[in-house]
């Protein structure tokens, strides 16, 4: 069951790609995972959105959706609300990121519209505790 | 994310000093930078990680492309002082057979 929920809407710039990375790692540290699962998790949320950027040309933002559940697993949603991006090849760069994105999260589901990827569900299962301080 | 480099003429050996975050906002700077010194003295590479903390698959692109250079030439890529975390995703991606890496203790 859903207990907590976080939404960032961000350009789909490089030079944000720090920012994503920051906030995923303060939530996961909210959520008491271990140091080890936290770089995890930043790992594969700064992956997702790379791949999105190197993938689509005219893309410009990027929304990244976090459910925190009951059992304090955490769900991220990494996907663009840009109706016309133009898809371009992939890269061996992209080929990396989903290979990193699947050995680092749990589970890494891909967000597939008309045969082509247009976002990532992650899942990392592990935190231990969301009591208010 | 810095790089510093010195060419040490004894070991025919760029030594190169990496500080901070690599990503794909910055990777094609060091792209630019490793192609250029490549140019300048085609010598080995020795990459100094320990201020390293973070490389994404844009920056391990770099990486590749930059070893297939010096490849041609016969050189090669040692990466040193590598913080577990990050030899982790070399690992994974099966990079750790590809370039020689020492893992900081």
């Amino acid at each position: 069951m859903k207990l907590e929920e976080i939404n960032i809407k961000l350009p789909a710039k490089p030079e944000y790609m720090s920012v994503a990375r920051l906030t995923t790692a303060a939530i996961a540290n909210r959520m008491g995972f271990t140091i080890d699962d936290i770089e995890d998790l930043k790992v594969a949320v700064s992956e997702a959105c790379s791949f999105l950027i190197r993938q689509f040309s005219d893309i410009t933002n990027l929304t990244i959706d976090y459910q925190i559940d009951t059992n304090a697993d955490i769900h991220v949603t990494i996907a663009s609300s840009d109706a016309d991006v133009v898809n371009r090849e992939e890269s061996r760069e992209s080929e990396l990121s989903l290979f990193i994105m699947e050995s680092v999260a749990d589970k890494v589901t891909k967000v597939v519209d008309n045969g082509v990827i247009r976002g990532f569900s992650i899942l990392k299962t592990g935190g231990n505790s969301l009591e208010h301080e | 994310m810095d790089i510093r480099q010195e060419w040490n003429e004894q070991n025919n050996t760029w030594n190169i000093f990496l500080t901070g975050e690599i990503d794909i906002y910055n990777a094609p700077e060091l792209k630019t930078s490793l192609l250029d010194l490549i140019k300048q003295k085609k010598g080995n590479i020795q990459i100094d990680c320990a201020d390293l903390k973070y490389i994404d698959s844009t920056g391990l692109g770099v990486l590749i492309s930059a070893l297939r250079q010096v490849k041609d030439y016969d050189g090669s890529i040692t990466i040193k002082h590598l913080k577990p975390y990050i030899y982790k995703i070399f690992n994974i991606t099966g990079l750790d057979k590809v370039f020689t890496i020492e893992v900081q203790e």
